[in-house]
């Protein structure tokens, strides 16, 4: 029994070390040692851009609250009452301290790392890209914003102060500077998405224009055009590496199943999106936007049911529909729609494959019915029901195979060649006014335009020499109205470009150009058949306030950091 | 019967080591659960209810074999785990319901909502012999940094005497639902909904020729109930001689619930032996194993779809739907989503858990009065839960078929020396000392799969090659602790009395250099009647003063939480799904346990030679260094991190009486006691941080109605007040601003921030889900060979919020679902008609002017209105039992007939199934919610209990 005893006692006193002991959880020095684990890392940085909180769902705070594109009623940023507690500002801000958080990681870590220079050269170009991207949004929405270039430390310093808009856009020149220098050309196809050289020098050209249009609008044109003549230089270094063209017919860029070939000749940088087989909904790496934009009731275009319960009213021979339960959704403001089919752009085949005024949609027994929307009025010949809006729906993103209203496959693109070139044409106009140079550029987008769908069309027409610095600025606004409606860009377009009586182009649309169309929404005479009433939905376009320019600091920020001792004004 | 220990040479287990009960300076509760089989019981602690001070354990819901709320002294933790730590036979086991409920890697928002199987069910209540409960810092402080919520000691039974004994139980119960919720028929549902719609300045819905052909009526309260029979099985072999005495027990258990396939079942095996090798030596070995099989119904989901909750949509769902297709009810109609028969019926939830507990020990007497100890012993649980949410369910509608497998494994041993000490000087001193040693290991795995979209969902989870998409995930976490422990009592001359307690421990999960911690305590005893002064012996024989100050911890720290972890995240490259890391929880390096000071103040009294004896407490605990997560600003790029910040209170009093009422004498035997508790539990500072609680789906939002907030309870409800009806225009317009545009009839809102505007400052403190004081009364009368006996429990002051009523009570038409018949009944019809529910009302989608174009503000954000008066007291249960003469019967030495009722009858304010229910009770933060919760059935139980 002595024994018994003594083999208790010795089994008893092993194992006694408190190490701990990680055998499953991923922590920064067991995942990261070699050149084969970066990729990993790589993919985190970017993984934010796709998520729900950032360019997925909280496009909104760029869609609605310019003036071209509104959401329903309800929707604080499409009738301009959002505030500091508006979630989706919120969950954006965070996103993108989240990547930049990553991006710092990155830098900081692979630094120290035994591999190959040239790959680890280039890695960290991709960090400082992509931490330029997020400041680059932060500052034009935020304006001044804490500023973080490494990653926060063990809990005690989370506290960063504002830093002035100035400052961040020094960073933001420096990291893209950076960036270009250690950026490939092109990517091998793996990479396929990641920012590559082409990226890089694109958004020099355009935050050295932004800067310089932020100076402008201040009063200071002087200190600005030394900024748009880097605008220029770099957006000339950009297009003279022949990587990207226009792609001829415009349709191609928005089909939702020639993404790859969109990516290789004429988006320089975008953020993807696919069908995600297996999260669906809000978790899904798919896009929201087909079913945001097309209209609930037409089939095969949007990863979206049929909605439950609609009520027919019908007066005459045209219906009018309502629904419960359908999705929440944008629509196109009459106007736009009135302003770029005439005119100038009267025939232009972007206008019709971006702005859906047409379509069949299915009534609840199956019927199908005819659609029009404003501007088209019916045709004299046709009888038989039709539904009449008096709205118009973007027709950019469209995919019949999406899974879930939140799960399709269409991508934001960013950046496309065209813009390199109006960027080009309107540093130029800056510097010198509208000389040839400005008009070439800001042609190239014409002639696209002109070539349609392989039929060639004489519209819309090149833009004629003459036009003094102001007229040609206005019109670069109308070209990028156009060209990239449905982008994410009015809303920067309008908050930096200067209108001819010296305010942002927003205050000029809100308190000049809008209160200048008959008000209220359009109204369709059906003994008549023509449209009277108004052209814009009120509740999206009210008179300007100074607090436009700037979203607000979110409330999650204020309440949580100290350091931050003021919001933007009006809010 | 049970009696309180009322017998000062009544032994008491406390930690490491037993303690006269005149010798115990502690606050400890002894219970002997006699009988404990003549009830509808199936775990240990649903015994405990209402007989403990001190103690406040509430069923969280009525699912059969569904967890249990066990909170000694009040809650003192706000991320971690309230309950005390379980000690059996002196092996502190693992009872943690995460171990035997694999969920992670699923669908947190359905998988999460089911109630999880109670631990402590696995343990064979048949087989103990005492429970005591340890409340106070000197009994609790040897278990040092585990202690803090208390500890709970369990003793099973040993053979007694040396004849070879057989006891056979066997009981049968009848379940069935205590009351329905009334809501809407057909006839009334019409007229509700064109009601609303007319209140809305929009159409009727349905038009006269419906109101006079109205489809078919279904009661959809009477489809999802039913009365259940279950039963219940335990044989105990008991024996010895000098040498060696063993117990063998076997148990099983069979527990239908109310509900409709949903049950319990579980079979448990027992060994326990004893042999004295030689006058030194002896050995004693201790193992169960338990396998159970749960077969549980989905009660509450957080993503708020009625089509996840079986009591939410029974309530909800319109009574003109179709609940079978051909009235078949294997055939559930799911071509409307949210039919609560299809989760009955065609959703799967089976978690099947296997427990084991061993442990060998070795007493070895060193020389006369100093013993040594050794103790090995392994725990071992494993599980493994299949889940499957079909098509009709809204995840399995949107996902063709969702199935989950998950298994887990969690193992931990333990490997414990203790040297013990005793001795006795001239009657006059006695000490004891205790010094020991532990280490005990745990190692903890789990494994997931989810697979989606099935080609064809009949074989559900039992063939997932069926499905296409597969997302499997793994987890493993080992940790350890290592302590030393020490206890020295010292007695003089029975009256005074004095004990210290120290224990540190060191743990693997604490980062360098913080790893260990220090556990001191004292406390004090006075026999005021053995003292010379004393002259009262004839009135109170027994007059015992003692007081304890001490620290114990909690041990909440996850595994891995001081490392700077990596989270894991879809990214997309070459327009390919892809994986990437990303940073995720700050790591904190300075992270430690939380701890809790306890001080105890304690009278035990006997009075007219111990017919009366009472005993009272006063304890105040401050737990601080909380463990809280807390929120960094968003630009610091990390959601959150984990600090050790903040203090919460909890004082009370718990006082227990028993009295012997008739005497000795008397023909009738007549035993009364009663308990009461009265706690107050405050949070003392959060480091100026708000903490709220889990969120709940209101509407289209999830929201948290629990908060943490300085000055006032963990988990007290926090969200708007109300203040009636608007009647008239005049009181809207003269009201504050609200941008829902509320209409006459809608609920009117406080402005309580003074800004005259309603908005989410006007958000307060809206009671408290802790009650004033809980109480306990138990009586027994014994005639001759009838005995009766019954528990009366209660609690009063507690609120609850009723979440079933966001949907039944606003009488909101926004979703096409039911509501309650009181409401209907006592709703706004025009000025001055009721102050409390509102008018039916819809939304007016034609612009008309002085109509609401949306849902009230009552529908989408959570209010007082919600908040209801949850006190209650409740006849537990009344037992009969007879004892049949078997003296004619040579081979049967007895026999008890049995019958009881559980949950007779009882008497609340609460609008609600059952004020007792909280849907989400693992979390301390928040408590006191009925979200669909289903309620505890009224049981009618028979039995037999034979011993051989």
């Amino acid at each position: 029994m002595k024994k018994l005893v003594i083999i208790f006692l010795f089994f008893g006193l092993i194992s006694c070390s408190l190490k701990e002991k990680n055998v499953a959880t991923p922590t920064l020095s067991n995942t990261l040692n070699s050149q084969g684990d970066i990729p990993a890392y790589v993919n985190g940085c970017y993984s934010y851009l796709s998520g729900f909180n950032c360019f997925k769902d909280s496009w909104a705070m760029l869609f609605y609250t310019a003036d071209d594109i509104t959401g329903p009623t309800t929707n604080l940023y499409s009738s301009k009452t959002y505030d500091a507690n508006t979630v989706q500002g919120s969950r954006f801000w965070g996103s993108m301290y989240a990547c930049i958080n990553n991006c710092n990681q990155l830098l900081e870590n692979i630094e120290p790392l035994a591999i190959d220079s040239a790959y680890k050269s280039r890695i960290e170009g991709e960090g400082y890209f992509l931490r330029a991207f997020c400041y680059f949004y932060l500052v034009r929405m935020w304006g001044d914003v804490p500023l973080k270039i490494r990653t926060t430390a063990s809990g005690f310093d989370v506290n960063y102060p504002r830093i002035s808009a100035d400052t961040v856009y020094q960073q933001i020149f420096s990291d893209l500077t950076q960036a270009k220098n250690r950026l490939l050309v092109t990517l091998p196809v793996a990479e396929l998405g990641h920012a590559t050289k082409g990226a890089a020098l694109g958004f020099l050209a355009k935050a050295y224009l932004t800067y310089a249009n932020h100076l402008d609008l201040a009063g200071n044109k002087t200190a600005a055009l030394p900024y748009y003549q880097l605008a220029e230089n770099y957006a000339d270094t950009l297009i003279s590496l022949g990587k990207y063209s226009f792609i001829p017919n415009y349709a191609d860029i928005w089909d939702v199943d020639k993404k790859r070939a969109a990516y290789s000749s004429e988006v320089i940088f975008g953020i993807p999106f696919t069908r995600d087989q297996q999260v669906s909904s809000s978790l899904s790496l798919g896009s929201e936007f087909a079913a945001a934009f097309m209209p609930y009731d037409m089939p095969n275009v949007a990863g979206l049911a049929l909605p439950s319960s609609r009520v027919f009213v019908r007066k005459g021979d045209t219906i009018t529909m309502t629904q419960t339960g359908a999705a929440t959704q944008g629509t196109v403001q009459p106007w736009f729609a009135k302003t770029y089919s005439t005119g100038d752009y009267a025939g232009d085949y972007r206008f019709e494959t971006s702005i859906l005024t047409n379509w069949t949609c299915l009534a609840d027994n199956g019927t199908p019915i005819n659609t029009y929307t404003f501007p088209l009025t019916r045709s004299p010949n046709t009888t038989g029901l039709i539904f009449i809006k008096p709205y118009p729906y973007l027709n950019k993103y469209v995919d019949p195979y999406g899974l879930d209203a939140a799960d399709n496959g269409n991508d934001l693109y960013i950046m496309r060649i065209s813009e390199i070139y109006l960027i080009k044409a309107e540093a130029e106009n800056e510097i010198n006014g509208p000389t040839i140079k400005a008009y070439n550029a800001f042609n190239m987008l014409r002639a696209r335009a002109r070539l349609a769908n392989g039929t060639i069309r004489s519209t819309p027409a090149n833009l004629q020499a003459g036009l003094t610095q102001d007229q040609f600025r206005m019109k670069i606004v109308d070209e990028r109205a156009l060209e990239f409606v449905g982008e994410g860009q009015r809303w920067f377009d309008l908050v930096r470009m200067k209108s001819p009586n010296g305010t942002s182009i927003l205050e000029y649309q809100l308190n000049t150009f809008i209160p200048s169309l008959p008000q209220g929404t359009p109204v369709f005479n059906t003994t008549t058949r023509v449209w009277g009433g108004g052209l814009t939905f009120p509740s999206n376009v009210p008179p300007f306030q100074k607090r436009f320019l700037l979203f607000p600091i979110p409330y999650s920020e204020l309440s949580t950091n100290p350091a931050i001792t003021y919001q933007n004004p009006g809010y | 019967m049970y009696q309180l220990a009322n017998k000062l040479d009544e032994v008491i287990v406390i930690g490491y080591g037993t303690v006269k009960k005149t010798d115990l300076t502690g606050s400890v509760v002894k219970l002997k659960p006699d009988d404990i089989s003549n009830t509808s019981i199936t775990s240990f602690d649903q015994f405990i209810q209402g007989r403990a001070a001190g103690v406040q354990i509430t069923q969280n819901t009525g699912a059969p074999g569904a967890g249990m709320t066990f909170l000694i002294r009040g809650a003192s933790t706000i991320t971690g785990s309230s309950q005390p730590l379980f000690v059996i036979d002196g092996y502190p086991v693992d009872a943690d319901p995460n171990s035997s409920n694999p969920t992670a890697g699923g669908d947190g928002q359905t998988l999460g909502a089911t109630p999880a199987t109670n631990p402590l069910a696995s343990i064979n209540p048949n087989d103990i012999e005492s429970i005591e409960i340890l409340k106070d810092a000197a009994s609790i402080a040897i278990y040092g940094s585990r202690g803090a919520n208390g500890v709970v000691m369990i003793t099973t039974k040993k053979a007694k005497g040396y004849a070879d004994k057989v006891n056979y139980i066997a009981r049968i119960d009848q379940s069935s639902l205590a009351k329905k919720i009334p809501v809407l028929d057909i006839n009334d549902y019409m007229n509700y909904q064109n009601e609303a719609s007319l209140n809305s300045g929009m159409d009727s819905v349905y038009k006269s020729t419906s109101l006079l052909n109205p489809p078919q009526n279904y009661d959809y309260q009477d489809l999802i109930f039913r009365t259940a029979l279950s039963n219940e099985h335990n044989i105990t072999l008991t024996g010895g001689d000098e040498k060696y005495k063993y117990l063998l027990s076997g148990n099983y258990l069979n527990q239908q619930g109310i509900i409709a396939n949903s049950l319990f079942e579980r079979g448990s095996f027992r060994i326990n032996l004893e042999r004295k090798v030689n006058d030194r030596l002896k050995l004693i070995t201790n193992a169960f194993v338990t396998p159970s099989l749960t077969r549980a119904t989905q009660q509450n989901s957080t993503n708020g779809f009625t089509s996840g909750s079986v009591i939410g949509g029974a309530l909800t769902f319109p009574p003109y739907n179709l609940p079978f297709i051909d009235n078949d009810p294997s055939q559930p109609n799911t071509s409307v989503e949210g039919n609560p028969l299809t989760l009955i019926h065609l959703e799967k939830n089976d978690t099947r858990s296997t427990v084991l507990v061993g442990n060998l020990k070795l007493e070895y007497k060193i020389f006369k009065d100093l013993n040594l100890l050794v103790t090995l012993g392994a725990n071992n649980t494993s599980a493994t839960k299949d889940f499957f949410l079909p098509t009709g369910t809204y995840t399995g509608s949107t996902n063709n078929g969702y199935a989950y497998k998950g298994v887990s494994n969690n193992f931990n041993y333990l490997t414990e020396y203790s040297l013990n000490y005793t001795k006795s000087i001239k009657q006059k001193h006695r000490i004891n000392a205790v010094l020991g040693y532990t280490w005990q290991n745990w190692d903890s795995k789990t494994s997931s799969v989810v697979v989606k979209d099935f080609v064809s969902q009949v074989l559900n989870f039992e063939n997932l090659q069926l499905a296409q998409d597969a997302i499997a995930q793994s987890y493993h976490t080992i940790w350890a602790l290592q302590s030393f422990l020490g206890r020295v009592t010292y007695s003089f001359d029975n009256r005074y009395i004095i004990n210290l307690v120290g224990r540190t421990d060191g743990s693997t999960k604490l980062a360098t250099g913080h790893k260990w911690a220090y556990f001191p305590s004292i406390g004090a005893g006075w026999n005021i009647s053995n003292e010379k002064f004393y002259k009262f012996s004839d009135i109170a024989n027994e007059v015992k003063l003692r007081t304890s100050y001490g620290i114990s911890g909690n041990q909440n720290v996850a595994a891995g939480a001081s490392l700077q972890s990596l989270g894991i995240a879809r990214s997309i490259v070459n327009q390919t799904i892809d994986y990437g890391f990303t940073t995720s929880n700050l790591g904190n390096k300075n992270l430690k346990w939380e701890n809790t000071e306890q001080f105890d103040l304690g009278l035990d009294v006997s009075f007219f030679s111990g017919r009366i004896s009472a005993t009272i407490d006063y304890y105040r605990k401050v737990t601080s260094n909380l463990l809280i997560q807390l929120s960094p600003p968003p630009s610091s790029g990390y959601g959150s991190f984990s600090g050790n910040i903040g203090k919460i209170e909890n004082k009370g009093l718990d006082l227990s009486v028993s009295v012997q009422v008739l005497p000795n004498k008397s023909k009738i035997r007549w035993l009364a006691s009663g308990n009461i508790s009265f706690n107050r539990n405050k949070v003392l500072d959060l480091g100026g941080v708000q903490l709220f609680g889990q969120g709940f789906t209101i509407s289209t939002s999830q929201q948290s109605i629990n908060t943490a907030l300085a000055g006032y309870p963990v988990g007290a409800f926090f969200a708007y007040r109300t203040n009636g009806i608007y009647q008239n225009q005049k009181e809207i317009q003269s009201g504050p601003y609200d941008s829902y545009g509320p209409q006459p009839g809608d609920i009117r809102f406080k402005d309580i921030s003074g800004n005259d505007t309603i908005d989410s400052n006007d958000r307060t403190i809206i009671g408290s889900p802790y009650p004033k004081y809980t109480f306990g009364i138990t009586n027994s009368f014994t005639l001759r060979k009838i005995t009766l006996s019954f528990l009366i429990t209660g609690a009063e002051g507690v609120q609850k919020v009723n979440l079933n009523r966001a949907k039944l009570d606003n009488l909101y038409t926004g979703s096409f679902s039911n509501v309650s018949k009181d409401a209907w009944d006592h709703r706004w019809t025009g000025e001055g008609t009721s102050t409390y529910y509102p008018a039916a009302s819809s939304v007016n989608t034609r612009n008309t002017p002085g109509y609401r174009t949306g849902a009230p503000r009552s529908w989408t954000n959570f209010s007082d209105f919600l908040v209801e008066d949850a006190s209650f007291i409740r006849l537990k249960n009344v037992t009969i039992s007879y004892a049949v003469n078997t003296s004619k019967l040579k081979w049967i030495n007895s026999a008890n007939l049995f019958a009881s009722a559980t949950n007779l009858f009882m008497i609340t304010k609460y609008t609600g199934y059952d004020p007792e229910v909280s849907a989400n009770a693992n979390a301390p933060l928040s408590p006191g919610i009925d979200n669909g919760t289903i309620p505890q059935a009224k049981v009618f139980s028979v039995g037999i209990n034979v011993g051989f």
